[in-house]
């Protein structure tokens, strides 16, 4: 019992007295509150509908009773009605052009009253967040009272009918969207950390590094070197997962409608494969400079998976799906977020070229930067030979 | 007589992190290494800087090479600036110390070419230096096994060739024949003594006196970070031997503090 105590003792001392042991301990979760904080308001925001919206609605055979829905407080309808087909509707939720339509059988008040069921079929676009809402709106109110004894009538129980217009392309544009930005900039991190924590701190520690030193080579170009070099092989990874979440997605989503990957030309990939080339250097360059720092791979390890709960957060900002991309140019200029947010709207084939350019340049200024700190470091002994 | 290097009132002083404060027992949060030292080394003559362990030897080398920079002083070779040229001085300096290690992965071949085109060495230059070089050493059997699956001794020998890719006219020798075993080391000294019938010049560290009495002109004894006497091994051993001359210093600076 008492050695129980001593042992106990001894190891409570070890890990509460090693700032760097704590940090590991207890940054993420600082992390993650800051980081919600921070990020809760500006997704919440984003998932938002605009109160002011005008929603357009095709009603077809509206009973008076239901007059009253179209008037609610909570959403601002106008109602498109008369010389549209059905089919005509259809077509424009589809494209967007239109949130709902609202179709009852004829003759449906009396054929309620003789309790026949009639039926009522809302049409809606589910890739369209305020067809969504307004669709969730009309069919709560509709079910329910549906579902009275005296008042019976079905909402959407028609066999084989897809109520919901959203086309295969749109589906699959929201899933990818909101998944494909994450999965890439998660993978393309791990790829980098795995080489750059070895790399540099790996060499200052097994002392290879000061042989290289003594040389009469440049710094920078040592600098330059191994950020190419790390970035080369880290794209080299990421080129393969990127393939392997292409070639995957499909089957990955299947469960959830089949989704398709042929509204994607030539151009959103380069425009992709753009983006994964200067985000694996902009990861490699921070990575360097972390390992730069290090005394060992161990200590670049610990600090380089604490960078990675931010990259993590930052790409779980994708999951606002394609209404929660980022707009104001100026959000672009913040690193590794610019990289999630652009992905994001390349896959929702929503880009900003002004966006694109932005991410573009103020990463290639980044890595310029990150490079020239780095050859800093590698000039101070204080860096290469700390112990 | 030509001086090749100038040292001038070289001191570095060591912050010491906690974790070395408590490896070395010690509370003050300095350590002086090198304490206002000076003295100069010429050309074709080899200069031995001779210590007991910890008195500065590595650090003062450490400094001439670049790879650390002083808190005072300076140091100059062919008149050039330690502190204000230092790539200038990594052309013309050729620098062995166990501090600087081969990566395990990579063969005596490759790191040789390696070091080499990073000194901008034309490859006919290059592949001559390097047969003669790996002939002398023996390293020829072993040029393409990595340097992990080498000895201690091959190791050596290969630093060492590694070393002298850019064949410089001045070499710093950090305890050139540590580790070695007896024939290694005389294939070392010879090879020495080799470089400065060469004309090249020499310094190198050691704590071995017979290694002093073998190879060198000059010797400088440092203890504790401060050079006690630099002068020409003949003028030092005029009265007795290297030993006894090294000794009686020692017990002198005892009483001194
Ligand atoms: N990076 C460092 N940080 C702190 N102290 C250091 C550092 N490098 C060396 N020292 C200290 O400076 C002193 C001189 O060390 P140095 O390695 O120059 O001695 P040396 O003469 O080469 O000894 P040896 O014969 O053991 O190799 C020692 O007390 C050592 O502990
Ligand atoms: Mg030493």
């Amino acid at each position: 019992m008492k050695n129980i105590l001593t042992i106990l003792k001894k190891e409570l001392r070890r890990f509460f007295t090693d700032y760097r042991m704590l940090l590991t301990l207890f940054l993420p979760g600082i992390i993650i509150y800051l980081m919600y904080t921070f990020m809760g308001d500006f997704i919440s925001r984003s998932m938002e509908v605009d109160p002011t919206y005008q929603y357009a609605v095709y009603v077809y055979n509206l009973p008076d009773k239901y007059s009253v829905l179209l008037e609610s407080q909570e959403f601002k309808i106008s109602t498109v009605e008369t010389d549209l087909t059905l089919d005509e509707a259809k077509n424009k939720i589809e494209n967007k052009e239109l949130q709902l339509a609202v179709i009852f059988e004829d003759d449906f008040e009396n054929k309620v009253t003789q309790g026949l069921t009639p039926d009522v079929e809302i049409y809606y676009n589910s890739s369209s967040t305020e067809s969504l809402y307004i669709y969730r709106f009309f069919y709560s109110v509709l079910s329910a009272d549906g579902s009275e004894i005296t008042y019976d009538f079905k909402v959407n129980m028609e066999e084989g009918v897809n109520y919901d217009l959203a086309t295969k392309e749109d589906t699959s544009i929201t899933m990818i969207t909101m998944i494909a930005p994450y999965l890439l900039v998660m993978f393309l991190f791990s790829g980098c950390m795995a080489l750059s924590s070895e790399s540099i701190a790996g060499e200052k520690e097994r002392g290879t590094i000061a042989s290289l030193l003594v040389t009469p080579v440049d710094r920078k170009e040592i600098a330059t070197g191994k950020v190419l070099a790390l970035s080369i092989t880290s794209l080299a990874s990421a080129v393969v997962s990127f393939v392997g979440l292409i070639a995957s997605l499909p089957k990955l989503m299947g469960a959830q409608g089949d989704l398709t990957i042929n509204m994607y030309k030539f151009d959103t990939y380069l425009e992709i494969f753009v983006i994964i080339v200067i985000t694996v250097i902009v990861f490699t360059v921070i990575l360097s400079i972390i390992s730069t720092l290090s005394k060992s791979v161990k200590e670049a390890a610990q600090y380089s998976s604490l960078v990675m709960i931010l990259v993590v957060l930052l790409g779980l900002t994708s999951m606002t799906g394609v209404d929660g991309i980022a707009t104001d140019f100026y959000l672009y200029l913040i690193p590794v977020y610019n990289s999630v947010q652009i992905l994001s709207s390349i896959f929702a084939l929503e880009m900003s070229v002004t966006n694109f350019v932005v991410t573009v340049v103020s990463n290639l200024i980044y890595i310029v930067l990150g490079i020239f700190a780095l050859s800093k470091m590698f000039q101070s002994e204080k860096i290469m030979f700390n112990k | 007589m030509e001086e090749v290097l100038k040292v001038s009132n070289l001191t570095k002083i060591f912050r010491l992190s906690n974790r070395q404060k408590k490896i070395n027992k010690t509370k003050e949060n300095v350590k002086v290494a090198v304490d206002d030292l000076s003295f100069s080394a010429y050309k074709g003559e080899i200069y031995g800087l001779l210590g007991p362990n910890g008195a500065g030897k590595t650090t003062t080398l450490r400094i001439i090479s670049t790879l650390i920079k002083a808190d005072k002083g300076d140091a100059f070779v062919n008149g050039v600036s330690v502190r204000n040229n230092p790539k200038e001085i990594r052309k013309m300096i050729g620098f062995l110390t166990s501090e600087l290690k081969l990566e395990d992965f990579f063969t005596p071949e490759y790191l040789f070419d390696y070091f080499s085109n990073l000194h901008g060495i034309a490859p006919d230059v290059r592949e001559e230096r390097k047969h003669k070089l790996f002939s002398k050493f023996g390293v020829d059997t072993f040029k393409e096994v990595k340097v992990g699956n080498l000895s201690t001794g091959m190791k050596q020998k290969v630093s060492l060739i590694i070393s002298l890719v850019h064949d410089p006219d001045f070499i710093i020798f950090d305890e050139p024949t540590n580790g070695l075993d007896v024939i290694t080391a005389k294939t070392v000294t010879d090879f020495l003594l080799d470089l400065k019938a060469q004309g090249k010049t020499i310094i190198l560290s050691t704590h071995i006196f017979s290694l002093v009495e073998k190879l060198c002109d000059r010797v400088g004894i440092i203890f504790d970070g401060k050079m006690i006497v630099s002068d020409t091994l003949a003028n030092l051993t005029a009265q007795s031997d290297l030993e006894s001359v090294f000794f009686n210093l020692y017990e002198r600076e005892g009483q001194r503090q």
